[in-house]
């Protein structure tokens, strides 16, 4: 009671629970917390975990507080924490403890203790069948608000122990609670709704079960026609006899199970079984029917298939032609193309010689100012792709800008200079309104002059800084 | 993150089949309730504590048939993260 567990001691505990080392126990106890740690990190919103309950990440948002020491107003930074919500099977299993069963009572002035109420629910439960004897007695008997679930609990089970149906409506059981007087009456009713309940139950479980003998008849008669004998008697008196046989078991089984669910739940399961036996025969039939097919559908395949093998490879010959043809004359294209570039390059680095003789000088300064013509139109074609790049791109800027802008006023209708109060507005519905925070509702008190900034009459012209 | 994601992300983790992952994380956490049932808090570092809390009986009133009833007290499972795990969340 009341101690520390750490780790360790959960991961020892589960090495024995789970018949595991301990080194793989403490393994997977750390990996287990870990991973949760990891998964919220990485800013998943909630982790379920099956058994436990659900841990969730949640913010909290920024607040304003009052320094205690100098009285200034300081503000609080919001942070994320986790938060966490057990499942409800663990607060039933937290809440075991107690035997006696936690539902709301009727709150009457003699329920202050509460000890006294749980030794009274065990004494009525010990003495029950004096209670239903006398019940209206024990009513009159009862202003020290014995808890009344106890008395319906026991009347239903006393008169007819076999039934096992109990009203499990909580509700139902608190509205019986809360109209008192009539509570003996109600009780009966309820009682008597009960015993119906119960007979529709039987009644149905009975259909069922006969749904299922008759299933298994189908099952009998199917396995009996491979042999192919006495198919029509033998079934028939079997079934009598079992149909003889089945308020008996629908009634131990309601009792043992408490509803007819099991029952149909055979009964389902059985159903499809003989579709499958037969289906699996069909299959067969036609696997056979295909196996003993084949061979004479192979043979001329094989015989077409040398023809076609020809045919392919004259189609995939004539395409390799093609294709090379193709590059061929692609290649010439691009080697056309690529030499006025290749001259651009080489032609810097090269220095005038002045060893050269006249002519030779001639011919070079010709070259040269044929070279530097076709650089200048090289460059001229390259500055103007240049410029069309540029201009594109700067389109593209462009557009992209007003994009972002209208999506920015599509999230934030822009912020007029003054806003008039609607009915139900506040300051911080406004301030959350316009500036996306309630923090500015200060900025908001100070821009205007307020007589009350916890009432601002409807109608009334607030401006917004 | 469902209760599947999250056992397939340990088996990851930790090389282990998820059959084995399913069963150990049941005892695990029959092990950090059975703890908490006996009363005891159990602190995971790292990761913050697990603690019994109880929930004080109370008063309702039913306004239709204008009664009064008490919900008794119950016990739930209370969580509480680590200083550790906060800074963690909160690094940015």
């Amino acid at each position: 009671m009341n101690e520390k567990l750490s780790l360790q001691n959960i991961a020892d505990a589960l090495a024995l629970k789970a018949g595991v080392s301990k080194r793989v126990a403490d393994a997977f106890s750390k990996a287990f917390f870990d991973t949760i740690v990891e998964v919220l990190a990485t800013g998943e919103e909630t982790v379920k975990v099956k058994g436990m309950g659900t841990f969730k990440l949640v913010s909290v948002e920024n607040r304003e507080s009052v320094n205690v020491t100098n009285g200034e107003r300081i503000i609080i930074p919001g942070y994320k924490k986790v938060a966490f919500t057990p499942e409800e099977s663990v607060v039933e299993f937290l809440n075991r403890k107690e035997e006696v069963h936690a539902e709301s009572e009727v709150y009457t002035e003699n329920t202050e203790n509460t000890g006294i109420i749980e030794t009274e629910t065990d004494n009525l439960s010990a003495t029950s069948v004096i209670s239903v004897r006398d019940k209206k007695s024990e009513k009159e008997a009862k202003d020290d608000s014995v808890s009344e679930e106890e008395t319906i609990d026991a009347l239903i089970q006393v008169p007819e122990p076999a039934h096992v149906e109990q009203p499990q409506d909580k509700f139902a059981g608190i509205d019986m609670l809360i109209s008192t007087p009539e509570s003996v009456e109600e009780v009966r009713q309820q009682y008597e709704e009960a015993k119906v309940k119960m007979e529709a139950a039987v009644a149905e479980a009975r259909k069922a079960n006969a749904e299922k003998m008759r299933l298994e008849k189908l099952l009998q008669r199917l396995d009996e026609n491979v042999v192919p004998e006495s198919v029509g008697q033998q079934p028939a008196e079997e079934d009598a006899s079992e149909v003889q046989n089945v308020p008996v078991e629908v009634v131990t089984q309601v009792h043992e199970d408490e509803n007819q669910k099991n029952v149909e739940e055979k009964a389902v399961l059985e159903r499809p079984i003989p579709q499958e036996q037969t289906d699996e025969e069909k299959r067969k039939e036609a696997f056979n029917r295909v196996m003993s097919e084949r061979p004479k559908v192979e043979a001329p395949q094989e015989k077409q298939n040398g023809k076609k093998w020809w045919v392919i490879a004259v189609v995939a010959l004539l395409l390799a032609a093609i294709l090379f043809f193709l590059y061929r004359t692609f290649l010439n294209i691009e080697a056309v193309e690529e030499v006025p570039k290749v001259e651009r390059k080489v032609k810097p680095n090269r220095p005038a010689k002045p060893t050269k003789p006249a002519s030779a000088i001639l011919q070079d300064s010709l070259k040269k100012a044929q070279q530097a013509d076709s650089i200048k139109k090289a460059q001229e074609a390259d500055s103007i792709r240049k410029a069309f790049v540029a201009d594109s791109l700067k389109r593209a800027e462009e557009a992209e800008q007003e994009r972002i802008a209208k999506e920015e006023k599509a999230k934030k209708p822009a912020r007029p200079a003054t806003h008039v109060m609607q009915r139900g507005e506040s300051l911080t519905r406004i301030s959350q309104k316009y500036y996306g925070t309630k923090d500015s509702v200060r900025a908001i008190i100070r821009a205007n002059t307020f007589k009350d900034p916890n009432n601002v009459p409807i109608g009334a012209t607030v401006k917004l800084p | 993150m469902t209760n599947k994601e999250f056992l397939e992300r340990i088996s990851r983790k930790i090389d282990l089949e998820m059959d084995e992952v399913k069963g150990l994380s049941a005892s695990l956490i029959e092990a950090v309730l059975d703890g908490v049932h006996e009363g005891d808090s159990v602190t995971i570092q790292g990761f913050g504590s697990f603690e019994p809390r109880v929930k004080a009986s109370r008063k309702i009133y039913n306004p239709t048939s204008k009664t009064y009833m008490v919900v008794p007290s119950k016990t739930t499972l209370g969580y509480k993260m680590s200083a550790a795990l906060k800074a963690q969340l909160n690094k940015e």
